[in-house]
């Protein structure tokens, strides 16, 4: 397996109020190589949540992360940002590119924290490569206020993939854009998972994604089901 | 792409938030380099008068009462090198007769043309009859050049003031002067030898003219020594004992008969103890006499009055009368009808410390009756007492002790017009200074027969012998002293930093809520990198990064906003403040490295903000954030503002109730007054205490009904430099009052602040009258002068040159909370007239009694003492005089703080403009639901009322409850003037900031709700 979940609990504390909400009551989830898997459910179901902590940037209050057969519980920061760096790619609803960079600079953004000088020209390559594959390499230069919100997102994706992680975490990616763009960005993500060998797991409300995907699970009351 | 291109972007593409950020650090940065810029400005300025003061002077040689030959300037100018000027220096009254413009204490400056070359700009040198004087003394006399003014100046002898017998009939002597010229600053018009940066009135009269008048005719009382800015050392010792002459140390040598006799006397009078020693040393054989006045011989109701009797040597008088004989003259034995074996009563006056007299009395048996024609009745032993050696006969003597006219016969006269002050007796030497040595000396004239060779000679061996030093001949580097104690003056820098520290942190405050503002607002982006693999620390090493140019950028910004904040004070502080400093005309110094130190400090302060803040932010966890967390941020963020508000509020009220008065309380004992109602000085010093019966006869005080029960303490003085809370200087040797201990003890007189342990806090002025031991007596000073003025504490020691080369310890035996005597250093009477006999008569006085109406007894006071200079303030005001140097920098440190919350409400202006972008939701939702933006605007507006109105009150009623005491006290001085404006500025300057970000959200015209985020 490339990823696992087990038994994730997960709760939010409400403001203005000493209870707690649960938002992941038990979860499991089991992501393997090259696959691909969508998760849905109503708002505030914690799809989120459970994508932020596959992807390491939230801890579960209980329950085990593998990423690769490791266990994340006892690993430290800055080993889950090395792992965030190199294993696993982000795309997110909005795509918060960072609006002072160019769009190569911001797809340039993961190969920063890289030390190896190769890997970063490496990284360079495969930007210009992915760049062209996306239909953007007219607007390297331009900045994410002077690009349409589809190309901002696809820009996204391309800084997701920059450093050729393993497993590609998508959260509401259609969800700012038209149904055009919507079709168009989840054919790429479905080409690129073969492509590149990606797993992918993408939180969406849209079933036409979803049904694109290899399996569709539902996020419901802190629990996750198999879409039948 | 390198991460620090990537700052760079983020540089540039936020400019305008940092520019916001930047304003916090620029405030507090310029605020910390204008303290460190007002600080070098006011220590330039102090050395600036320094140099105006003393022009190329280098050292002085100012040895108290004593006066020496103007040759002896020359002789050291040559000796050293350098040019050297003699001068005399007094203080002195000045008066226009044209307009009655009176100056009641002036410094009167002899001068010749050696003196004007100190100074570059050539300044005029008075001559005969005229007077070249100080800018400022024009100006308060209206006097210009051509205009005739009168001078007074006390009648100075050479014989110490306060020694037994001296008298002199008019203490004043008036001079006629025409103005030739107005010396300004540039001109010596400033010259003083005190460390102050407070210009005195200076008269420059001719040298020769003053030592005329005064009858010390080539004589000075100050030798002023020049030279370059590269100062040398301090002439020694050994430089002027060769140069000085026996009539530099006073001494003078004269054949008084055919057959060889010669004899030492001192135009002193009295020969002190190393003067007689290095004779005797000198001079094996020599006989030493000492010849006193006594009031009369008694036998049997037989009395012969006034008259001259001899303590001399064995070997003078060929027999040793022993410790109780007499040997008298046929005339006395005549007159009193006595032979040998008789006992003869000696009454005679001891002189006290403040020419006190008090009449002690010895019997003698007659040993021997010597007729008038044996050659031991030697009309010179008497010595040359000032107002009787010139006498035409007795009834015009002024001895400077009480002579009861009626006493005097005409043999009296007889014998004074056949035989002059020829003693009528002799006792024994060592009898005689057992009964009447004085601190001046034990002997009046040394006898030596010798060739004339010998005897040219003899004056050398004996200098030789003697320490100039031990005679008060001693330089002192008044130059390098000067720039030190400018050096040392109080720390303006230190003392700005603290008055604008809550503009430092109201601006540190407003700096961290801009940055956690402007971080708030990048929390997607650092979610992003997050995500994407930067560590936190990656993270927050690009932030920090951010935040050091900004903490740089904003030093440097403030260090050149420092100027300009600066040259604001220096506008108070020569105008509205200035009671701060006392002059006017402070100049502006910028020094690179204190611009440099301040941009330092500035981002210094800043970056722990910096990192506080970021340090905080980042350890949230690293999430897209949209939502949670939210809450807490912005209750923290108003509960900043509150307590801002609060405590900028607070402290206005505090401060500026806490101005210093003393109204109703200086009729107490225990308060600054002691419960004296005046506090008074004379220029020139009263010779008799005024309240004393040689002082109610000599001052004609039972003229005066109103003055009957009025009491004058009468306090010596030992000038030195003020140290009080007036002269920012550090002073290095304040000025000392001898202090009766006893009356104050007996009143419970004025409060400590500390005393030494083990001292009797139920009787504290007691402790200053027993010396410590040999070299050390005890002192007592305002605390706020320990501190401050001296920059010491209780337990340390003063040291004084007590005159006759002897160093004196004054060890600080405890701090008095405020009184009149800030500024000087206090130890008892009775140790004072033994350690600093130098000092004659006195010239401060504190003054009450049941009968003291209004002002009028100042007037007749003033009158009274007119010839005297005697100027008389109420305690209470002298007291404010004080008060309105700490009420200045109070008032200076209030504007400072309301700058500060103003900086505050600007800060709850921001906080809510965030808040209300975080509330657009919300709005949106009103208008939908139909609110009006009037309705909308006013329910947001009460809302964030409450947050100012919160504040203010906290502040408001917190400084209540703590002033509440001395607000119900009917001699309150609350300064409701001013909090009545400072609230309601406060009030609206806030509602301005409450209501500007509301109006600019809603005066917007699409208010667009955003989609929720998803957790």
């Amino acid at each position: 397996m490339l990823a696992e979940l087990q038994n994730i609990r997960k709760h939010y504390n409400l403001a203005l109020s000493d209870r707690q909400k649960p938002v992941l009551d038990g979860i499991s989830l089991a992501i393997g190589e090259n696959e691909s898997i969508a998760v849905t459910g109503p708002s505030g179901s914690g799809k989120t949540t459970l994508l932020n902590i596959l992807g390491t940037l939230d801890r579960a209050d209980s329950g085990i992360v593998r990423l690769n057969g490791t266990d994340l519980s006892q690993m430290k920061e800055p080993e889950l940002a090395g792992l965030r760096n190199r294993f696993i790619g982000f795309v997110f609803q909005l795509h918060f590119l960072l609006p002072q960079l160019s769009l190569i600079e911001n797809v340039l953004l993961p190969t920063l924290p890289l030390k190896d000088k190769s890997l970063r020209k490496a990284g360079y390559e495969r930007a210009m490569r992915l760049i062209g594959r996306m239909g953007l390499k007219d607007l390297v230069n331009q900045k994410p206020g002077e690009l349409s919100v589809g190309e901002c997102q696809r820009a996204a994706v391309v800084r997701a993939l920059v450093n050729k992680p393993r497993l590609l975490l998508a959260d509401e990616p259609t969800g700012s854009l038209d149904a055009e763009n919507a079709t168009l960005l989840g054919k790429m993500l479905a080409e690129l998972k073969q492509e590149e060998g990606l797993s992918l797991v993408v939180v969406t409300h849209s079933p036409e994604l979803a049904a694109q995907m290899d399996k569709t699970y539902r996020l419901g009351s802190g629990k996750l089901m198999p879409n039948s | 792409m390198s991460l620090y291109r990537f700052i760079l972007r983020d540089l540039f593409h936020y400019r305008k938030a940092f520019l916001a950020i930047l304003f916090g650090t620029i405030l507090s940065a310029a605020v910390l380099t204008g303290a460190l810029i007002l600080g070098d400005s006011v220590k330039y300025s102090l050395r600036q008068i320094t140099e105006l003061r003393l022009g190329k002077i280098r050292f002085a040689l100012q040895p108290g009462n004593r006066y020496f030959s103007q040759d002896l300037a020359y002789g050291i100018g040559i000796k050293t090198g350098s040019p050297a000027a003699p001068a005399m220096l007094s203080a002195g009254i000045a008066v226009n007769p044209e307009n009655n413009k009176r100056i009641n204490h002036i410094e009167v400056v002899g001068i010749d043309r050696r003196f004007t070359s100190f100074w570059d700009n050539n300044p005029s040198c008075p001559e005969l009859n005229t007077a070249v004087i100080s800018t400022n003394t024009a100006g308060k006399l209206q006097l210009k050049p051509g205009d005739d003014f009168l001078v007074r100046i006390p009648k100075q002898g050479i014989a110490p003031g306060n020694a037994p017998f001296v008298a002199e009939k008019s203490p004043v002597i008036a001079i006629r002067l025409k103005v030739k010229a107005i010396a300004d600053d540039e001109q010596m018009g400033r010259f003083s030898l005190k460390n102050n940066q407070t210009a005195p009135y200076t008269v420059f009269i001719s040298l020769d003219q003053m030592a005329g008048v005064l009858g010390l005719k080539g004589k000075a009382n100050v030798i002023l020594l020049g030279g370059d800015e590269c100062v040398g050392a301090v002439p020694t010792d050994s430089l002027l004992r060769m140069v000085w002459q026996p009539g530099d140390a006073g001494l003078t040598i004269q054949k008084i008969s055919k057959d060889s006799l010669f004899e030492l006397t001192s135009e002193r009078i009295f020969i002190d103890d190393p003067t007689s020693a290095a004779v005797k040393s000198t001079l094996p054989q020599s006989q030493p006499f000492l010849t006193y006045l006594v009031n009369s011989f008694s036998v049997n109701g037989r009395s012969t009055p006034y008259s001259f009797i001899t303590a001399a040597p064995p070997d003078f008088l060929g027999t040793d009368p022993g410790p109780d004989g007499i040997i008298i003259n046929s005339w006395l034995a005549s007159d009193l009808g006595v032979n040998k074996g008789d006992s003869i009563q000696l009454k005679y006056f001891i002189m006290g410390s403040g020419r006190e007299l008090t009449e002690n009395s010895s019997t003698f048996i007659v040993k021997q009756v010597r007729p008038m024609q044996d050659k031991v009745w030697d009309r010179s032993l008497m010595p040359d007492f000032p107002g009787m050696s010139e006498a035409g006969n007795c009834r015009d003597w002024e001895t400077g002790s009480p002579i009861d006219l009626k006493k005097i016969r005409q043999k009296d006269e007889d014998y004074w017009n056949d035989f002059k002050g020829t003693p009528k007796a002799f006792i024994s030497l060592a009898t005689g200074q057992r009964l009447w040595k004085n601190p001046f000396g034990s002997l009046t004239s040394i006898r030596f027969y010798a060739s004339a060779v010998q005897a040219f000679a003899a004056g050398p061996a004996i200098l030789k012998k003697l320490s100039p030093a031990r005679q008060g001949l001693t330089f002192s580097p008044v130059w390098s002293l000067g720039k030190e104690s400018a050096a040392g003056s109080t720390d303006f820098g230190g003392l700005f930093l603290s008055l604008g520290f809550f503009i430092i942190i109201s601006a540190l405050l407003l700096l961290a809520l801009l940055f956690s503002l402007h971080l708030q607002t990048r929390i997607n982006e650092t979610g992003v990198l997050s995500a994407i693999g930067f560590t936190k620390w990656q993270i927050f090493r690009i932030l920090f990064t951010e935040g050091l140019v900004l903490a740089v950028a904003g030093g440097v910004g403030g260090a050149l906003a420092g100027i300009l904040y600066t040259r604001l004070m220096l506008l108070g502080l020569n105008t509205i403040w200035l009671d701060a400093v006392g002059i006017t005309g402070l100049i502006l110094v910028i020094k690179p490295v204190t611009l440099i130190l301040g941009a330092s400090a500035g981002a210094l302060v800043a970056i722990p903000v910096l990192f506080i803040v970021l340090y905080r932010n980042m350890r949230k966890p690293a999430v897209i954030r949209a939502r949670f967390g939210y809450a807490s941020l912005k209750r923290g963020r108003f509960l900043t503002v509150v307590v801002l508000l609060a405590l900028g509020t607070f402290s206005i009220i505090i401060t500026a109730s806490n101005r210093r008065t003393f109204y109703g309380s200086s009729g107490d004992a225990g308060s600054g007054t002691g419960g004296f109602q005046y506090w008074a000085e004379s220029s020139i010093p009263l010779r008799h205490d005024p309240s004393t019966a040689e002082g109610i006869k000599e001052f004609a005080l039972d003229d005066q009904p109103e003055l009957k029960n009025v009491h004058i303490s009468a306090i010596p003085k030992l000038e030195g430099d003020d140290a009080s809370c007036l002269n920012l200087n550090r002073a290095a040797r304040p000025a000392v009052l001898g202090i009766p201990t006893g009356e104050f003890n007996r009143r419970n007189a004025f409060s400590f602040i500390s005393l030494l342990d083990g001292i009797d806090n139920k009787n504290p002025w007691l402790v200053l009258q027993k010396p410590l031991g040999p070299g050390f007596i005890p002192a007592f000073c305002d605390q706020t002068v320990i501190t401050w003025g001296l920059q010491k504490k209780i337990g340390d020691t003063l040291y004084y040159d007590a005159g006759k080369g002897e160093t004196i310890g004054l060890k600080l035996m405890g701090g008095l909370d405020n009184s009149v005597f800030q500024g000087y250093v206090m130890i008892s009477d009775s140790l004072f007239r033994i350690h600093f006999t130098s000092v004659s008569g006195f010239s401060t006085f504190l003054i009450d009694g049941p009968s003291l109406k209004g002002d009028s007894i100042a007037e007749l006071l003033e009158n009274v003492f007119r010839d005297y200079g005697l100027i008389t303030t109420s305690s209470s005001a002298r007291l404010a005089s004080f008060n309105a140097v700490e009420n200045t920098y109070l008032s200076v440190f209030t504007l400072l703080g309301s700058l500060g919350v103003l900086i505050g409400t600007f800060g709850l202006g921001l906080v809510l403009l965030r808040n209300i972008q975080e509330r657009k939701q919300e709005l949106a939702l009103y208008f939908a639901l139909g609110y009006e933006k009037n309705l909308i605007l006013r329910m947001i507006l009460a809302e964030y009322l409450k947050i100012l109105l919160a504040g203010i009150l906290l502040g408001t009623v917190s400084a209540a409850a703590f002033i509440l005491t001395s607000l119900l006290s009917p001699s309150s001085h609350f300064p409701w003037l001013f909090i009545l404006l400072f609230m309601p500025a406060l009030l609206l300057n806030g509602l301005l900031w409450v209501w500007l970000p509301v109006h600019l959200i809603l005066k917007r015209k699409s208010v667009i709700p955003h989609p929720p985020s998803d957790i």
